[in-house]
């Protein structure tokens, strides 16, 4: 059941392997899935969070909380002294430490961020790869994506020829 | 614990990460898989993925200034300087032919003494911001019309070229130079185009695949295409390959006044 604590109304979060987590109601709604289960009145008991384990779970909870937009009626006095950009750039080092993360962990997080629609999570777990392998040979790319090379090599020939400026 | 760790993202979650690649970077991606080669195809991702720009060159006349606006600015990259501003003597460049992502421009200046024209090209890349100042072409006579073509395709060779035809009195293309960048250097081939070549109209104009196609008019004949290709020949200052492809005469298709008319398509011949 929803419950109430220090006038802040709260949700909660049941992963597949049966952990239950406690949150703000303005934390879990920083996933728009979520959002729209609870405009939908479809949160009045624990809702069960499918396909996303409690370590990777907890880590979103982490990402939320750390996001979620202070307001003054939840007492955050700080974010009234606290410029917006000195703000901004304190998640910025917070979000890079964040996602130093092996690569599986990283990958459990770019689908939970993509199934809880939360974009800024999605944007960082993606930009992070990305920024990961873009510079690296096709063949690191495949391994890291774990992907096959399925062209015949006349084929590989001949796409690399149309993209031969790509490589330079 | 980790019994749901995930080796393999699903193809939505690849084109997300995919999408935030630079264009020149996502090609070479392309090159990993077929089924990354296959997202630029499919109507759910194409949308998200990087794109090669694309765009309208327009050019309008003011007095004796010209303005040049690149119509349907493409996502996806930075905003590009349509109106060529980077590049000297922008005012008075008359925008000639684009061909796969390089545009070319030109000047002409006058010799009043000897009443003769030069006309200076400039060869830009508008992403880039990159260009190339020709040598300047043989002085023509006073009043002599050009039509000026360009051809680069950079999935066979990083080398472009500028074919530069005077118009005759009748304005079929007669006289021919030809800038290789290659050799930087402009080529003459005046002598070689007029054996047997009378009435290329020239435009439309197309360059696919290495080949350039031109229209050619012959009086109560059958109209035909001309094809030219085999450049890197030029690069020995050897005239390139030139062939013909007669068109079926189907009255239907053509307008009284007799002009060609013709739509190009993009393909391939098996």
């Amino acid at each position: 059941m929803a419950t109430r604590e220090a006038g802040k109304k709260m949700i909660m979060l049941k992963s597949p392997d049966g952990m239950e987590f406690e949150v703000e109601e303005a934390v879990a709604m920083e996933s728009q899935t979520i959002r729209k289960m609870i405009e939908d009145d479809c949160a009045d008991t624990a809702i069960l969070i499918p396909n996303i384990n409690s370590k990777i779970l907890s880590r979103v909870i982490e990402y939320c909380n750390k996001h979620v937009p202070t307001t003054g009626a939840t007492g955050a006095a700080a974010s009234d002294t606290v410029a917006p950009a000195a703000l901004a750039e304190d998640l910025k080092i917070w979000d890079a430490e964040f996602i130093k993360v092996n690569r599986a962990t990283r990958f459990n997080l770019i689908q939970a961020a993509s199934y809880l629609n939360i974009k800024g999570l999605l944007d960082l777990t993606s930009q992070t790869t990305i920024d990961t392998i873009s510079d690296n040979s096709l063949e690191e790319i495949r391994s890291f994506l774990s992907t096959k090379n399925d062209y015949l090599p006349e084929e590989e020939q001949t796409i690399r020829r149309e993209n031969q400026w790509a490589f330079q | 614990m980790d019994h749901m760790e995930v080796s393999v993202l699903p193809d939505d979650l690849i084109v997300e990460i995919l999408s935030r690649l630079p264009l020149k970077s996502f090609c070479r991606f392309k090159c990993v898989c077929k089924p990354w080669l296959a997202f630029s195809f499919d109507p759910n991702y194409r949308k998200k993925l990087p794109k090669i720009p694309t765009g309208l060159f327009c050019q309008y006349q003011d007095f004796d200034k010209k303005a040049t606006k690149l119509l349907s600015q493409p996502r996806n990259v930075e905003k590009i300087d349509g109106a060529l501003s980077f590049l000297p003597d922008h005012p008075q460049l008359e925008l000639m032919d684009c061909c796969n992502g390089l545009v070319l421009c030109m000047r002409r200046s006058m010799d009043w003494s000897r009443r003769t024209i030069t006309c200076h090209f400039i060869v830009c890349n508008t992403a880039t911001r990159e260009w190339t100042r020709l040598p300047d072409t043989r002085p023509y006579q006073e009043h002599a019309v050009f039509e000026a073509m360009l051809a680069f395709n950079p999935s066979c060779s990083p080398q472009f070229y500028v074919f530069n035809f005077k118009r005759n009195t009748f304005s079929f293309l007669s006289g021919l130079q030809v800038f290789s960048s290659d050799l930087s250097t402009w080529l003459v081939y005046d002598a070689w185009w007029s054996s047997g070549i009378h009435t290329v109209v020239g435009y439309p104009h197309l360059f696919i695949d290495g080949s350039l196609y031109l229209f050619s008019m012959r009086h109560n004949s059958v109209k035909r295409i001309l094809v030219l290709n085999g450049f890197e020949a030029m690069s020995s200052r050897m005239p390139p390959n030139r062939q013909t492809i007669k068109l079926p005469h189907d009255p239907s298709v053509e307008p009284a006044n007799g002009l060609p008319v013709g739509l190009y398509t993009r393909g391939r011949r098996c």
